[in-house]
């Protein structure tokens, strides 16, 4: 078990955006996180990555505890996140976007003097992680200027470079066409295996065509975990989200 | 070798940069003493504003109490002066201690917040030093101080000479430029930079933001306070008034009419807006009026300063020039 979650509380005001809430992802799976809106879903997601911290309860990565770490600190023990919102240098190039993260994992960078674009191997890095996710050609390219799906890519990209041992994601496929959104699944689908993954994600056939496991939040709580075929055929998810979905 | 010379910015700042060594020749065959004065002005205050351009350009962090700097620097020449300590490596080594220190207590407090409250806290900062060198009877409050001798550096470097204080100027600007240029595409500048556009993905990409923003506010506040060390020996000067808030907002002018986007246009925007005022002040009493007017104009259609006109002006030119290649 990589990450356990143990009664997770969060509040907004008087909303309970997280309220007892316990969540155990195993080494190697993919992982999704689906639920109504309001759900609380992006709120486990920011906790998780440390950009807001529990009211109480426990986070434990690698069986550490991490609910003190701030989000930086949480990279280099191997969590990274992307997010839902593109949140890409858009003035950079892909490649330089990559770099920042490839020079992150390098230790510090208070290094005052040297060029980054003089340093070939971080540069073969980089390049190597744009083909992974099919962005090579573009390396060059100013990411503001590449289209929706491809800043999306990118955006995936800038977490893998990371090497973490669990990827965040955050709607992968948010605000994509239909193509696009396929191409992000196959882009995932060769992650699997390899790599941990907890995804949230509102497009259902992405989510049965991806994870091995699923898990249904509603009302800030877990409300059942299992494969894609229990969830389907679970009364009690069925009656208050995939219900709502398919009538 | 020579390839940056096809870009135009980089040609027309390499012809500033030679018109500034050759200026105090052109002086004297013109006996224009006075000339020599205003262009050490400005070379001052240009290391003034490159160095709050790290901050606000490159960094993202705007900050409107970076005349604090020039008068500490300044101060540190002029309050040893007034119990007759002369030594220059005593006064310079006072002024980056003295500014970083400075730079460092507020900037960790100040660093803590964003967007208009730093603006905010960083003016207040700066107030908070200028009045507090208003309340000190010791070294003239408001009226200042005069300084009678300038920085003795043991006789290596003769600064009441205004050739050598102008040279001495120059040299500090154009290693502070090239520092600058190594810093922007080095690792840390890389950070800097991403910081400004994006700090929360920054730190998803496991860096320590506030550490490095802090860092970077220790070098431009160390920067500036170089230049008010220059200053307080040009002006053999020193009062409260230099590190008024308006100082502040004179260099934010004058990093917005260079460009903040590149590490020289500070520089041109510094000398721009000392010369305007120069010549407008010279034309009528009512100068400050068109002066106003002049800085409106350049800041609405003057989008990314001198520097932005120039790469415009270049990529035009590539640009006409590529069809005629191709046919």
């Amino acid at each position: 078990m990589i990450l356990k979650v143990e009664n997770l509380n969060k509040s907004f005001g008087g909303i309970l955006a997280s309220r007892n809430l316990d969540l155990q992802v195993e080494e190697h799976e993919v992982h999704a996180i689906v639920g109504p809106n309001g759900g609380g879903k992006t709120t486990l997601m920011a906790q998780l990555s440390g950009l807001s911290k529990p009211d109480s309860g426990k986070i434990l990565f690698k069986d550490r505890n991490i609910t003190p770490l701030s989000t930086h600190k949480r990279v280099h023990i191997g969590l990274a996140s992307s997010f839902q919102i593109t949140s890409i240098i858009q003035s950079m190039t892909m490649l330089d976007n990559i770099l920042l993260a490839v020079q992150s994992l390098q230790g510090h960078s208070y290094k005052f003097w040297a060029p980054v674009s003089g340093d070939a191997g971080m540069r073969e890095t980089a390049l190597n992680v744009l083909e992974n996710v099919g962005l090579g050609r573009q390396a060059d390219t100013v990411a503001g200027k590449s289209s929706h799906g491809e800043q999306r890519q990118l955006e995936i990209a800038m977490a893998l470079a990371l090497e973490p041992d669990l990827l965040l994601l955050d709607e992968p496929t948010s605000g994509m066409s239909k193509e696009e959104s396929g191409e992000m699944v196959r882009l995932l689908k060769k992650m699997k295996g390899e790599k941990t993954i907890l995804l949230i994600e509102h497009d259902l056939d992405a989510v049965f065509a991806l994870a091995d496991t699923t898990s249904v939040l509603v009302d800030g709580r877990i409300l059942a975990t299992g494969t894609a075929e229990q969830i389907r055929s679970n009364p009690k998810v069925q009656q208050a989200y995939l219900g709502e979905e398919t009538a | 070798m020579f390839k940056f010379l096809e870009n135009l910015p980089a040609r027309v700042y390499l012809a500033v940069t030679a018109l500034l060594a050759v200026a105090p020749l052109l002086v004297t065959l013109g006996s224009q003493p006075f000339y020599l004065d205003l262009l050490t002005r400005i070379l001052i205050l240009a290391i003034a504003a490159v160095s709050l351009n790290l901050i606000i350009g490159f960094g993202g962090m705007i900050s409107l109490g970076h005349a604090a700097f020039i008068g500490i620097g300044a101060y540190c020449v002029g309050i040893p002066a007034h119990y007759d300590i002369f030594n220059g490596f005593i006064h310079l080594g006072l002024a980056i201690s003295c500014s970083a220190a400075f730079a460092l207590i507020t900037g960790a407090i100040s660093l803590r917040t964003h967007g208009l409250y730093f603006i905010m806290i960083t003016l207040a900062f700066a107030q908070m030093l200028y009045f507090t060198f208003v309340s000190l009877d010791e070294y003239g409050a408001d009226d200042g101080l005069i300084i009678y001798q300038r920085s003795d550096f043991n006789g290596l470097l003769n600064l009441e000479n205004p050739t050598t204080l102008y040279y001495t100027v120059l040299v500090t600007l154009l290693g502070l430029l090239y520092l600058m240029h190594r810093l922007v595409h080095a690792r840390f500048g890389r950070v800097i930079i991403g910081c400004k556009h994006n700090e929360k993905r920054m730190q998803a990409l496991g860096f320590d933001t506030y550490r490095y923003k802090l860092t970077c506010y220790v070098i431009s506040g160390t920067i500036c306070g170089i230049a008010g060390f220059f200053l307080g020996n040009f002006t053999n000067f020193i009062s409260p008034e230099m590190m008024d808030w308006t100082h502040s907002g004179e260099l934010i002018f004058m990093i917005v009419i260079g460009g903040t986007a590149g590490i020289f246009g500070p520089v041109v925007g510094t000398a721009f807006f000392l010369l305007l005022e120069e010549m407008l002040s010279g034309l009528t009493q009512y100068w400050q009026l068109i002066f106003g007017l002049v800085l409106i104009l350049l800041v609405v259609f003057g989008k990314g300063g001198v520097h932005g006109l120039l790469v415009w002006a270049d990529t035009r030119q590539t640009a006409q020039a590529q069809p005629e290649n191709d046919s």
